[in-house]
C-alpha cells in the first residue's frame, strides 16, 4: 500500500478542514478529521496550592479565589504556598464551555468543590463550574486563553495529619 | 497529568463534505500536595519527679503542683528531686478553645498513679484535671502543671525504680 498525497478540499467558511487520504483497494476514501484542525489542549502552567492546613476540631472550609487569595478560613492556613491553578487552553478560535468533572481526594473527610475563577484577562467569570459549566466562552479572543482557578477545601476533625493529594478533571468543550 | 479526548461526529465518512463536529477535552490535574498538621503541641518542659522514696514501705505519696510531696502510711521521702510535671501546650493555629484531661493512668512495678491535679496557665489547682473550654493557648503556649498521687504497694526493694505513666489529652473545638 502506497501512501496517498494529502488532499486539500475547498475551504469552508469559518473552519479549517484537513483530510487524511487513505488508499483502500483501488479506491480512495477521504476521512474528515473533524472541523477542528488544531487539537484542543489544556496545559497546566501553575498547580493550585493551598499549602499547610490545620486539622480542625470540627468541620471547616478554606476557600481560595481565582487570584490565589484565601477568602474564607484563613485561620486554618498554617503556612506553605497559596496560589491559584492556571491552565492554558490551546486551539482554534471558537466557542468553548469550561467545567470541572471528577474530583479525587485523599480521604473521605476532605472534599474539593466550588471551583471558581476567570478565563482570559478577567473577561469571563467561572463560577462553581463543577456544578454549572461556564458556557459559550470565546477562545482566541485576544484576551488570553488562561483559566485561573481557585476552589474550596472542606475538612474536619477526622482528617488525618500528613500529605493529602487532590486531583480533578478540567473539561473544555469546543462547540 | 491524565488527558483524554472525546469526540463526537455528527456526520459520517465523507469525501469532501464538511463534517460538523465538537471536541471535548478532559485533562486531569493535581493540586499541589496539601499538608494537614495537628495545630496543637504538648511539650514537656519539666518531667515529674517524686525523688527517692523509702523501700519496702506501703504508702501513698501526693505530689502537688507546687512541687511538694507528702507521704501517708509507712513510707517517707528520703531525697532526690521533687517537682510537679510542667508541660507547655501551644496552638500553632491560635484559633481553638481547648479541653484538657489526664487519662491513661498506668501502674508500674507496684506503683499506681491516681487522682491527678492540674494548674493551667497559673490558675488554681483542679482535682481530676478536668479543664473545659479554656481559651486557645496561642502560638506562644501556656503551661500546664500536673501533680498526682502514687500508691506504692511496699514490694519495692532498695534500688528499685518504677515508671508509672499518664497521658495528657488536649481536645480542641
Amino acid at each position: 500500500m502506497a501512501a496517498a498525497p494529502m488532499t486539500r478540499a475547498t475551504p469552508v467558511s469559518g473552519t479549517q478542514i484537513s483530510y487524511l487520504a487513505l488508499m483502500a483497494g483501488c479506491g480512495i476514501i477521504l476521512l474528515s478529521s473533524d472541523a477542528v484542525a488544531v487539537p484542543l489542549s489544556i496545559t497546566q502552567t501553575q498547580a493550585m496550592s493551598f499549602g499547610n492546613l490545620a486539622v480542625p476540631g470540627g468541620p471547616k472550609i478554606v476557600t481560595m479565589d481565582g487570584g490565589g487569595n484565601i477568602t474564607a478560613g484563613s485561620q486554618w492556613v498554617l503556612g506553605g504556598t497559596q496560589q491559584e491553578g492556571t491552565y492554558v487552553v490551546g486551539g482554534d478560535p471558537g466557542l468553548i464551555d469550561i467545567s470541572v468533572g471528577v474530583v479525587n481526594t485523599c480521604h473521605a473527610s476532605v472534599n474539593a468543590y466550588g471551583f471558581t475563577g476567570v478565563f482570559g484577562t478577567g473577561m469571563n467569570p467561572l463560577n462553581n463550574i463543577q456544578v454549572t459549566p461556564a458556557s459559550n466562552i470565546q477562545l482566541g479572543s485576544g484576551n488570553g486563553d488562561t483559566i485561573s482557578l481557585g476552589a474550596t477545601i472542606s475538612f474536619n476533625a477526622t482528617t488525618p495529619a500528613g500529605i493529602c493529594n487532590i486531583d480533578f478533571d478540567l473539561i473544555v468543550d469546543y462547540h | 497529568m491524565r488527558s483524554t479526548y472525546k469526540k463526537w461526529l455528527f456526520g459520517s465518512l465523507a469525501s469532501s463534505s464538511v463534517i460538523s463536529g465538537a471536541y471535548a477535552i478532559t485533562s486531569n490535574f493535581s493540586m499541589a500536595a496539601l499538608i494537614f498538621s495537628e495545630p496543637f503541641t504538648i511539650t514537656e518542659t519539666l518531667s515529674m519527679r517524686f525523688g527517692n522514696l523509702m523501700a519496702n514501705a506501703a504508702s501513698t505519696y501526693t505530689l502537688s503542683t507546687a512541687n511538694a510531696v507528702t507521704a501517708t502510711g509507712h513510707g517517707a521521702i528520703v531525697g532526690g528531686i521533687q517537682r510537679a510535671g510542667s508541660y507547655t501546650i501551644a496552638d500553632t493555629a491560635g484559633v481553638a478553645n481547648i479541653d484538657i484531661a489526664i487519662a491513661g493512668l498506668t501502674a508500674d512495678s507496684g506503683v499506681t498513679p491516681q487522682n491527678p491535679v492540674c494548674s493551667y496557665d497559673g490558675g488554681p489547682d483542679l482535682a481530676g484535671c478536668a479543664i473545659n473550654n479554656a481559651a486557645s493557648p496561642g502560638v506562644a503556649g501556656k503551661v500546664l502543671k500536673v501533680g498526682i498521687q502514687l500508691v506504692v504497694d511496699g514490694t519495692q526493694n532498695n534500688g528499685a525504680s518504677a515508671t508509672p505513666q499518664f497521658n495528657i489529652n488536649v481536645t480542641y473545638h
